[in-house]
């Protein structure tokens, strides 16, 4: 039992004073609320706040999959197999009748009723700091505000305040290349992702060593050190409660309140309670094994462990630790590689969810910092190439089993429906049921715009 | 006819000036006629605000809160003033000090320390850049915080150092601001007007101030003042000192429009080219000078909003019409008396914590049944208020808001960082430019902890910044068995195990154990003694733990751990979290 009354923990005695009126006044007094906050600002929301009240345990999440190093369309989602340009791999038919993916994503081609591929993603930042920046904040580098990630500003929007896990989870290791765009920028630090990696086994406690090839991952500071153990630890809580208590009783303040909120949210993370969200050890190994061992495969079954458990927004990173799709050089090998622990890792993501019932809920997105070039280079490589690309829209809010937009057949350029990051984001945003012209004041008081651009209306359902 | 241009005279007036032995606001200053005796006291003053508060408190029927004890005035003074908890060398002679001044003394021993500038320096870096700063311009940020550390330290007139701040080029100072603003005319009158008018200007950019008087005509006869500037280094390249240059030409004009405008004064008349000087100077004069009137009562709102939690007028930089102030009398009087006593702004802190309401409590009263101990029961009776506690909860607010008890303010990540490092081991230095040594540590804390909010009554930290204070690389070098230099100071043979609880919690929060923290403290030491000579009891889970203890089996474990555990549980508090 907490120890303090504490209105943002489940299990306080406080109801909601909400529950006796019946939906629709509900609605209309969360309309209400919404257009005094002059939340309401776009004609679509009543629609939203109608389905909301109609399931009003609903509640939407986003899983962001991160491509660092920026992989190539061509050998993927954009497949040329008719031009030079298109490389060694063959492309295989999917579940919807003539779109196809390359070879080495055949459990995303069983999938592909439930993605909409835009092929006509066009930007002009080329650099990879440059480009990871522009995709992920939506705003080009050199201004000075320092502008949060998507994943913070989707994380403020779908936040609800009885959670006891972070609203923002971010696991796999930061890209090598750097660029802005992973930190909550303005918003600050209370929307910061919590940062899951890999563990070393030495952190944890006792797993057995036949696990070896199946990495853990944890949050950073989850624990104590090592040499603190279960007593340590109770009794440290102890004097803190103590402390506690005798200055809230005399000190009931906002501030006061909130540090306790946070710390009891911390601790319970500690504690199994939360903790126990990260344990990949509970799955079986069958499962582990299926989402593939590494980082990114683990990562994705984290993933679906914090959607189960309401937390609204998870990215996870694949290529951070090391050049990722950066390949330059010996593009098909590596691009096989990254292809198939792609698929495994993504691929069971969207099986398990839509076993879940958890898919008309989740809104997934496929996205790196640019393309690859259309031509292959001398090392049998392809470099940055921003022009024409492709990112992939999945799951809850889109209308899946389509591709959007349309490169020219040697792949060099948009054919057909453009599309720039900001309709990329507002698309994101409108799955998830949240205003893209939502606004958020920076320091200065400046109101931002969660992603400026109009929503591709064809990939909505 | 050539006229040079030269320093204005007065000590610590750096303005350049034309023609003029010092500059117009300096010589105004000398001027101003004395009338009707006005308060110059810092006492009589400080008398003079807690009598208007204690009428606008009989007029609402609040009853204020009593006085803080010494070892709560001691802490909170430290904070604001120093921006650092005191030591325990401190904390006992202050306590044990019997004569009767012994407040005013303290007083006037924090505004002249060195960590007074130090923290006027951090609070005023943060105000005039608060975005975070690029790595490759932490030297420049380092020079602006020297730069306005001088300025502190050596007292400079407020108006004075507005004016310097303002007309400054020099890379080594506040180069940076004007870096981070892009050198754009209407980024720099926003903020500008801002910081030092309490003016937010920045809608009329667009179209005219929906609910002030600022036209957009007005905000870019504002801007116009910094139309005329050029960037040192137009690369910006990481590392080289950011200074500006002034130029001859450059104008603004109404967006979307061709129309040039002129530089003019806020709710003022046009600059006057021919009075010499470029136009951040003819700015910076206009600034100092007796015709503008936001300048004081900006200055005394922000100094009243960091040493009460709650300026007169809240947001602290947003005194538009629409925000009235609470007291407004109080803030006329203390703008006027501000200008009247050269704006000292040590002085005005002076005045400020001088007051009785400064230094009355920040805590409810006690409840008639007294503190109840831990219990389950009496705590689900004291969470869960009736109607009853719902009034006295407004009770609370209403008598904080009326400054008839302290607000409890959030401590600033520099704060919390500065009062733990007592307990850490050095940390590694880097001489970024010369003289000037960073700790590469509290620069990550510091990052890590920082808090966006503008209000000290907020606290906007979250789950990842508790984790990292209870299992980060601070808790754990400060609770370590390795190196602890704290605990082990502590272990002087000569100190009683009472004196080294009272020790921890005088280090720590500047005061000594009450009844239920000493109670716990002992139930601590009587389970880790029991626990060592019953031979540590296995736990299962923790199977690392059994290996760290490999061959201390039976040995009677050392106190020193509860030591450790006592400082995590009390940096992770609340109440050092806070400013109470």
């Amino acid at each position: 039992m907490p120890l303090f009354f504490d209105p943002l923990l489940p299990g306080s005695s406080r109801t909601n004073p909400l529950s006796h009126l019946d939906a629709s006044r509900r609605q209309w007094l969360k309309a209400a609320a919404g257009s005094m906050l002059g939340i309401s600002a776009s004609p679509w929301l009543p629609d939203l706040a109608r389905v909301v009240a109609a399931d009003p345990k609903r509640r939407r999440h986003c899983i962001l999959l991160w491509m660092a190093g920026g992989p190539s369309q061509i050998d993927t989602f954009d497949m040329k197999p008719k031009h030079d340009n298109g490389g060694e791999f063959r492309e295989i038919h999917t579940s919807v009748p003539g779109v196809r993916f390359s070879e080495h994503l055949p459990t995303l081609a069983m999938h592909a009723d439930q993605l909409a591929v835009v092929r006509s993603l066009s930007t002009r930042e080329g650099d990879h700091a440059r480009g990871t920046q522009l995709m992920r904040t939506g705003k080009a580098p050199g201004g000075q505000v320092a502008y949060p990630s998507i994943g913070a500003s989707l994380s403020k929007s779908l936040h609800a305040s009885d959670r006891l896990l972070p609203e923002y989870v971010s696991i796999g290791a930061l890209p090598v290349f750097g660029g802005g765009g992973f930190g909550p920028g303005f918003l600050g630090p209370r929307y910061a992702p919590t940062n899951v990696g890999i563990i070393s086994r030495t952190e944890t406690d006792a797993r057995t060593e036949s696990e070896e090839s199946v990495v853990d991952l944890g949050v950073k500071y989850l624990s104590a050190a090592v040499d603190v153990d279960a007593a340590q630890l109770a009794r440290r809580r102890q004097l803190w409660a103590t402390m506690q208590q005798g200055f809230l009783d005399r000190h009931p303040t906002p501030n006061a309140i909130a540090h306790n909120t946070v710390y009891h949210r911390a601790m319970e993370m500690m504690d199994n309670k939360a903790g126990e969200a990260f344990d990949l050890a509970q799955e079986g190994e069958a499962t582990r094994a299926r989402y593939g061992p590494g980082l990114f495969g683990q990562g994705c079954l984290l993933a679906r462990r914090l959607v189960e458990r309401g937390v609204p927004v998870v990215e996870v990173i694949l290529g951070g630790n090391d050049i990722g799709w950066d390949t330059h050089q010996g593009n098909f090998t590596r691009v096989k590689s990254l292809s198939q622990e792609l698929d495994a890792g993504w691929g069971t993501l969207m099986g398990e969810l839509a076993e879940r019932d958890l898919l008309a809920d989740t809104t997934l997105l496929w996205m790196g910092e640019f393309g690859r070039t259309p031509a292959i280079n001398n090392n049998a490589g392809r470099d940055h190439f921003p022009a024409a690309w492709s990112c992939v829209f999945a799951g809850g809010g889109i209308a899946g089993g389509q591709v959007y937009g349309e490169t020219t057949s040697d792949g060099m350029e948009v054919a057909d429906n453009k599309v720039e990051v900001g309709g990329v984001l507002a698309t994101l945003c409108k799955a998830l049921g949240v205003d893209p012209d939502q606004e958020n004041e920076t320091q200065d008081g400046r109101p931002i715009k969660i992603a400026e651009g109009d929503a591709i209306e064809p990939l909505l359902s | 006819m050539v006229r040079s241009v030269i320093r204005c005279k007065r000590p610590h007036c750096f303005l350049l000036i034309v023609g003029l032995a010092v500059c117009r606001p300096c010589h105004a200053n000398a001027l101003q006629p004395a009338t009707n005796a006005p308060v110059t006291d810092a006492a009589e003053m400080a008398n003079r605000i807690d009598e208007l508060l204690q009428a606008s408190w009989g007029m609402q029927q609040i009853t204020p809160a009593e006085q803080a004890d010494d070892a709560t005035f001691l802490r909170r003074l430290s904070l604001d003033l120093n921006g650092i908890t005191p030591t325990v060398m401190e904390v006992r002679e202050f306590l044990n000090d019997d004569r009767p001044n012994k407040r005013r003394r303290l007083i006037e021993r924090s505004l002249q320390s060195p960590r007074y500038a130090t923290h006027m320096a951090n609070l005023w870096r943060d105000i005039l850049v608060p975005t975070d700063i690029d790595p490759g311009q932490l030297a420049n940020a380092i020079s602006l915080q020297n730069w306005l550390r001088e300025q502190f330290a050596d007292n400079v007139p407020y108006d004075a150092f507005v004016a310097n701040f303002l007309s400054e080029s020099d890379a080594a100072g506040p180069g940076l601001f004007y870096t981070t603003l892009e050198l754009k005319p209407e980024k720099l009158a926003a903020r500008t007007s801002q910081v030092f008018l309490g003016i937010q200007m920045q809608c009329a950019e667009c179209h005219d101030h929906p609910f002030d008087d600022w036209s957009q005509e007005d905000f870019w006869g504002y801007a116009a003042f910094f139309a005329q500037l050029e960037p040192s280094d137009p690369m910006r390249r990481p590392n080289v000192p950011q200074g500006v240059i002034d130029l001859n030409e450059g104008e603004v004009t109404v967006p979307g429009t061709d129309t040039v405008v002129p530089p003019r004064y806020p709710g003022g008349r046009l600059a006057n080219a021919a009075e010499g000087g470029s136009r951040r100077l003819q700015l910076s004069i206009w600034m100092a000078s007796r015709d503008n009137p936001f300048l004081p009562r900006a200055a005394v709102n922000r100094a009243w909003g960091q040493m009460f939690g709650r300026g007169l007028v809240e947001p602290i930089d947003d005194m538009s019409l629409q925000h009235t102030p609470s007291h407004p009398e109080l803030l006329d009087e203390l703008a006027d008396y501000f200008a009247r006593t050269g704006f000292d702004l040590r002085n005005l802190y002076r005045t400020l914590a001088l007051t009785q309401a400064y230094q009355l409590s920040s805590a409810a009263p006690r409840s008639a049944s007294g503190t109840a101990p831990d219990t389950e029961e009496n705590n689900a009776t004291q969470r869960v208020r009736g109607d009853n506690d719902r009034s006295s909860a407004d009770e609370f607010l209403t008598t904080t808001r009326a400054f008839a008890r302290m607000n409890v303010k959030t401590l600033r990540a520099d704060q919390i960082y500065d009062s733990l490092k007592r307990f850490l081991s050095a940390s590694t230095g880097r001489e970024l430019i010369p003289g000037t040594t960073i700790d590469e540590r509290r620069l990550q804390f510091v990052d890590r902890m920082r808090s966006q909010t503008k209000s000290l009554r907020d606290y906007e930290r979250g789950a990842a910044q508790a984790l990292m204070m209870m299992n980060g690389g601070e808790a754990r070098e400060m609770t370590s068995k390795q190196k602890r230099h704290f605990t082990v100071a502590l272990m002087s043979p000569l100190l009683s195990d009472d004196d080294r609880i009272d020790a921890i919690f005088l280090a720590s929060i500047s005061r000594f154990p009450n009844d239920a923290e000493s109670e716990t403290v002992q139930q601590m030491l009587d389970a880790q003694d029991g626990a060592g000579e019953r031979e540590r009891p296995r736990i299962d889970k923790e199977p690392s733990i059994i290996r760290a203890n490999a061959g201390s089996n039976g040995q009677v474990l050392d106190r020193r751990e509860v030591y450790g555990d006592m400082l995590w549980a009390i940096v992770n508090s609340a109440e050092f979290m806070l400013n109470h």
